[in-house]
């Protein structure tokens, strides 16, 4: 009979646990990305505005419009640092992204709210993109492995990606370093 | 003898309890086949806007609304949803707090974050690096995004929105509810409603069983439990024929 019990406790526990909503969990703030970006002292925010050619590109790079007319950035010795956020299926997935050198040097899922694919967030998956560049086509200069049954989270990632380079060529041909 | 007479009776409870379990478990089947390719099928991009449907889901709001005017514009806050000008905007607020117009922009606040919109009512920037939780948002003399996160604890922002600083300044004019005029409120409704529920939604209602009323997924665990009884029925009868068969050819 505790057998029995028991049993149905476990069964209860896994139900409730399998029809629990997802909750958006938040794995580095931007604070921290960004200290930890640039060595612990990030510089004052600056902004981007989407408009003209730009705001095409942008398109290209998301293959939507961009749902902001501008972006803010933090750049420093070179180096941006881009905090953007794209939609997996139904939610944003927020992603921190340092570009240096027309290259990408660290990129990190800091929130992810959708309740399937936070296998974006994992290493094995954001590593592939350190030292990616952007092609002519405004295609990654190096395919990425996708995850089964991750596939919207995998292409929102990427997008972020594409932008962010699309965007930091831009700041660096058109924006003088900072003082 | 009487091995065939229970075999029997199981077999016609078998029946029974699939005769009555038939069509709930092809409402089941049929949503959880839709539910399963919901992308591929496009349902989650379907909406469905009639009008008795979204009653019956529940889906009219019986919140209250708050409007400002900002700008010359109405900005109107239902649930977590803002209207400008009675059209809704694609993004979502955490509550409106109030809405400030400055130069060629209208700040629009909730309790953790800013909507900077044109005065054409598109995004410029959400805005969540900012002091919080918002209690209030103003404009300063020179023009300036102000916010009140108390009475006695208020920040200023640049001219971008960027940066924010603890300001003590009494001049600050705080922008405060107005009266939403008939035509904006029922614009806001008409745009509330709009918005429709998905086909996934509705697949979603109807395989829980949601969409019966409050003991529709009662139905359908009634019915979960059936097939269960189903499979237990059909394997102890099978396991009883094969046996009886047995004895049979040992005979």
């Amino acid at each position: 009979m505790q057998n029995i019990r028991l049993h149905l406790a476990l069964a209860g526990l896994t139900a409730a646990l399998l029809v629990m909503p997802a909750q958006g969990e938040v794995y580095l703030t931007p604070e921290k990305f960004l200290s930890e970006s640039f060595s612990g002292s990030a510089p004052p925010p600056r902004v981007v505005w989407l408009t003209g050619a730009l705001a095409e590109q942008a398109k290209t790079a998301l293959g939507h419009k961009a749902g902001a007319l501008r972006l803010r950035y933090w750049a420093k010795d070179g180096r941006s640092a881009w905090i953007l956020d794209e939609i997996g299926k139904t939610e944003a997935i927020t992603a921190g992204i340092v570009i240096e050198n027309r290259k990408i040097t660290q990129l990190r899922v800091l929130e992810f709210r959708e309740s399937r694919g936070g296998e974006v967030r994992h290493p094995f998956f954001t590593d592939q993109f350190v030292g990616l560049s952007l092609r002519e086509d405004t295609r990654l200069s190096d395919p990425v492995d996708g995850i089964s049954g991750a596939t919207l989270s995998v292409r929102a990632v990427e997008n972020m990606a594409r932008l962010a380079l699309v965007l930091a060529q831009h700041v660096a041909a058109t924006e003088s370093p900072a003082p | 003898m009487k091995t065939g007479r229970r075999n029997s009776a199981l077999m016609r409870w078998h029946r029974r309890i699939g005769l009555v379990a038939a069509a709930l478990v092809v409402v089941l089947a049929l949503s959880g086949i839709a539910l399963n390719h919901t992308t591929a099928l496009g349902l989650d991009r379907q909406t469905v806007t009639t009008p008795w449907l979204l009653h019956h889901l529940g889906t009219e709001s019986n919140a209250e609304m708050h409007g400002y005017t900002a700008g010359g514009h109405w900005l109107v806050g239902l649930e977590d949803r803002v209207f400008f000008d009675g059209q809704m905007l694609a993004q979502t607020l955490d509550g409106i707090v109030g809405a400030a117009g400055i130069a060629d922009a209208i700040a629009v606040a909730g309790r953790t974050e800013i909507l900077l919109l044109t005065d054409d009512g598109v995004l410029i920037e959400r805005i969540t690096a900012l002091p919080t939780p918002i209690t209030g948002i103003g404009v300063t003399p020179d023009g300036r995004v102000a916010v009140a996160i108390a009475p006695d604890l208020v920040f200023t922002a640049d001219a971008s929105l960027l940066e924010w600083q603890q300001v003590r300044d009494s001049r600050i004019i705080w922008t405060t509810t107005s009266l939403i005029p008939d035509a904006i409120g029922e614009q806001v409704l008409r745009a509330y409603r709009g918005t429709g529920v998905s086909m996934e939604r509705i697949f979603l209602e109807v395989h829980s069983g949601r969409i019966f009323g409050a003991y529709g997924p009662w139905l359908m665990d009634g019915a979960a439990i059936l097939l269960l009884l189903l499979a237990g029925t059909g394997v102890i009868g099978w396991l009883r024929g094969r046996n009886g068969n047995s004895a049979n050819d040992i005979s």
